[in-house]
């Protein structure tokens, strides 16, 4: 084997494990800009859940306090109810029929403020199908859930580790490369040459296999 | 020696390509550690938005269920049974039903109502509390609070093997500069190259050594548990729980922390005192724990450390209002009057000019800051008013009246800063309270009963010198130590500027409105000063 030949089999094999080095450099810089894009989604996301279950909670306890209104104003008229019907004084007929339909105001106006559909036939309100009603509205079609997103990062997170290794078996490759230099023999040279291409190459299939991969 | 090591070295191209490979593999190795790191540190990152996030929303919305569940609920409760005890007296029996079902239906319609709270007594609200959001928040703060320390620790590393690769890619620069250099440049080059790999190398050593903060999923399990225990008044199970956590995990600030608040409301000031060390030892906020350590030490007459403790923090947060106002406590402490008149006059210059920065800037202090200098004069003085300690010099007259214009100083400072006023010459003296007979004359007294103020304002008879018309006149009320604003009197100065004076203080906030039972003081302030010290009196 010639020395010229090794020499040009030696720099082919720097230049192939710097192009393939690059490569890797490349995919595992946007795989970690994806993780990063997926940490800000979920980010999002919980802030969505956060202004929702916030809005969600303060409708819900207006409700609620309404709906404690309600009761208290049917109470009171059903006792201004009783004092009319007890009433045998004519003249008091009027001033009382006027005190009951009074005390029917508040009655009605409490009971505009709560949504009927979740009064249950015990008399409790339902807080909790109330809450997740008002959370879907308010939420709509944005994501409120945080769980993809974060499940998406941990799997970006794990490639950008895997290919970092890569990165690291190249820096090897270069420092056997360096060797050749201190190597007299062109038959070992060319063979270290010929080994470093191949695991380039091989690196740089690992580093679509491993893109590929969907992470658990 | 020098030619040869020369000559040597310009033989060596070879050996330099190996080193600039040996170079580059380390520089391999710190890269994956500066991607490890800066992925654990984005890693950290995101979770503690998440529980900063987590804590706001479960507060936010716990804190939003609690108030219409539990204190709406109570309201609409208390309406009831003040509606059944007018039916009662009526003799309404079938109101009496109707509204007695009412206040049992809020069993059904408030969950804070219905079981198992309603059989826990006293203790339901608090339960209740628990259950719909303090648990979970304590959790999300305190994971939020560990996460964010991981995520620093990461963030110093990642950013420091970022230094490291930037140094290596400048040591790999000067080793190819090598190769086409010769004799001492290239020994110089080759020199440098060398010494800044070594101590890049060290340097990474270290940095991956490092330690990073402890963590410990136990610790904050049984944190949350003795928080809640100890909102739901379980003081030894509580502390029992901060053991646990302080067990799990030796140097958590926190547990120390609570755990001490906790001993020190038990009266047990020397365990609390070792407690607040431990807290401050595992790096917990070091003012809060000078705050009490300081006010512990004066406690229990250890005057010596309070004012080790207190100098420090002065020399650390020389405008803070808190610990300026501990250095008054501790010369109050002492036997110097001067040196109580010097740490009144510190406070009072620092918390004016801190003020005055503020408004500069357009801004309003900070209600803390006015908050901070006023308890500073309510720990003085109930530092004053407290059992001297065994074995303490008694306090001379002088030093007594230093105290006193000190408090005076501090509650006045807060008066002028609140309320942008200019101290003025006028003051009261012989201040007395009592109330006005149908004669118009003043009746001495500091004890009423509810009906003494029906209709009748307390009246707060002196002697005024150098007074001015309009000065500003302010009248606070104390119950049971603390501030009732709804009752302050604020008005100006309509008498004459000297001799005899009345100021009759109106107590009437609506119709059925009664002053409850208590104990109660008064404070008179004339252009922000002020006059005499708190009178107390009570209602019976």
């Amino acid at each position: 084997m010639k020395e010229t030949t090794a020499k040009i089999v030696v720099a082919f094999a720097l230049l192939l494990s710097a192009c393939c080095g690059a490569y890797t450099a490349w995919r595992m810089s946007v795989t970690d800009d994806s993780m990063g894009d997926s940490y800000n989604d979920a980010a999002l996301a919980l802030i969505v859940d956060a202004n929702a279950s916030i809005r969600a909670s303060g409708d819900v306890a207006n409700h609620a306090r309404a709906y404690m209104d309600f009761r208290v104003a049917v109470a009171n008229e059903s006792i201004a109810g009783e004092v009319f019907e007890a009433n045998t004084d004519e003249t008091m007929t009027d001033v009382l029929a006027e005190v009951q339909a009074q005390q029917g105001i508040p009655r009605t106006v409490a009971k505009s403020y709560f949504p009927q559909r979740f009064v249950l036939r015990d008399g409790s309100y339902n807080q909790r199908a109330d809450t997740r009603a008002n959370y879907a509205t308010i939420v709509g079609r944005r994501t409120a859930d945080a769980s993809g997103p974060l499940a998406d990062a941990a799997s970006f997170r794990s490639k950008t580790d895997q290919l970092v290794v890569l990165l690291f078996v190249y820096a090897i490759i270069v420092l056997l490369l360096a060797c050749t230099e201190i190597i007299p023999s062109p038959l070992v040279n060319t063979i270290i040459a010929t080994v470093s291409s191949l695991v380039s190459i091989g690196l740089a299939i690992q580093t679509i296999l491993i893109e590929q991969v969907v992470a658990k | 020696m020098m030619k040869r090591i020369v000559d040597r070295l310009n033989e060596f191209d070879g050996w330099i390509g190996v080193i600039i490979g040996i170079v580059t593999v380390f520089a391999g190795i710190v890269g994956m550690l500066q991607v490890h790191a800066g992925n654990l540190n984005t890693d950290y990152r995101a979770q503690t938005q998440r529980y900063s996030l987590d804590a706001m929303r479960i507060r936010s919305v716990g804190e939003t269920m609690v108030s219409a569940n539990l204190d709406y609920a109570s309201r609409v409760e208390e309406l009831l049974t003040q509606q059944q005890d007018l039916a009662e007296l009526n003799g309404q029996t079938d109101a009496i039903t109707t509204l007695g079902d009412a206040k049992d239906a809020l069993t059904v319609i408030s969950p804070a109502y219905g079981e198992p709270y309603a059989s826990m007594g006293d203790k339901g609200p608090a339960a209740y509390e628990v259950d719909v959001y303090l648990r979970d928040a304590t959790n999300a703060e305190q994971m939020r609070t560990f996460m964010q320390a991981l995520d620093m620790a990461w963030d110093t590393k990642a950013n420091t093997y970022i230094v490291h690769l930037t140094l290596l890619a400048v040591v790999l620069g000067l080793l190819g500069l090598c190769l086409v250099m010769s004799d001492i440049p290239r020994l110089m080059i080759f020199s440098t190259a060398i010494v800044i790999t070594l101590i890049t190398a060290n340097w990474s050593i270290q940095t991956y050594r490092e330690p990073l903060p402890a963590y410990s999923a136990p610790a904050v399990d049984a944190y949350v548990k003795a928080y809640t225990l100890a909102y739901q008044a379980d003081v030894t199970g509580a502390v029992a729980a901060y053991d646990e956590a302080i067990a799990a995990l030796p140097s958590y600030g926190d547990a120390h922390y609570e755990r001490a608040l906790l001993l020190y409301t038990e009266g047990k000031n020397d365990e609390a005192l070792a407690g607040f060390a431990a807290a401050r030892a595992a790096g917990y906020d070091v003012s809060s724990v000078d705050s009490w350590q300081s006010y512990l030490y004066l406690i229990v007459g250890d005057i010596a450390n309070a004012r080790t403790i207190t100098v420090e923090w002065v020399k650390r947060e020389p405008a803070s209002p808190t610990a300026l106002g501990t250095m008054i406590a501790v010369t109050a402490a002492e036997q110097d009057p001067a040196a109580v008149a010097a740490a009144s006059k510190a406070m009072r210059d620092s918390a004016i000019a801190t003020v005055a920065d503020v408004r500069a800037k357009g801004n309003e202090p900070d209600e803390d800051f006015l908050y901070a200098i006023e308890e500073a004069a309510d720990v003085i003085a109930e530092l004053r008013d407290s059992e001297p300690i065994a074995g303490a010099p008694e306090r001379s007259a002088e030093q007594a009246l230093a105290i006193d214009a000190a408090i005076a100083d501090a509650r006045s400072l807060v008066t002028t800063l609140a309320f942008q006023l200019t101290p003025s010459a006028g003051s009261l003296q012989e201040l007395t309270l009592g109330t006005k007979d149908e004669n118009d004359s003043f009746v001495a007294s500091d004890t009423f009963d509810n009906t003494s103020f029906d209709g009748i304002p307390l009246t707060v008879q002196a002697t005024a010198t150098g007074v001015t018309a309009g000065a500003h006149v302010l009248v606070k009320f104390y119950a049971d130590g603390y501030e009732d604003e709804s009752l302050r009197f604020i008005g100006d100065w309509d008498q004459a500027s000297d001799g005899s004076a009345s100021i009759d203080v109106p107590i009437d906030l609506g119709p059925s409105y009664v002053l409850p039972e208590g104990d109660y003081a008064v404070e008179v302030y004339i252009d922000g000063t002020l006059q005499g010290t708190r009178m107390a009196f009570v209602v019976e």
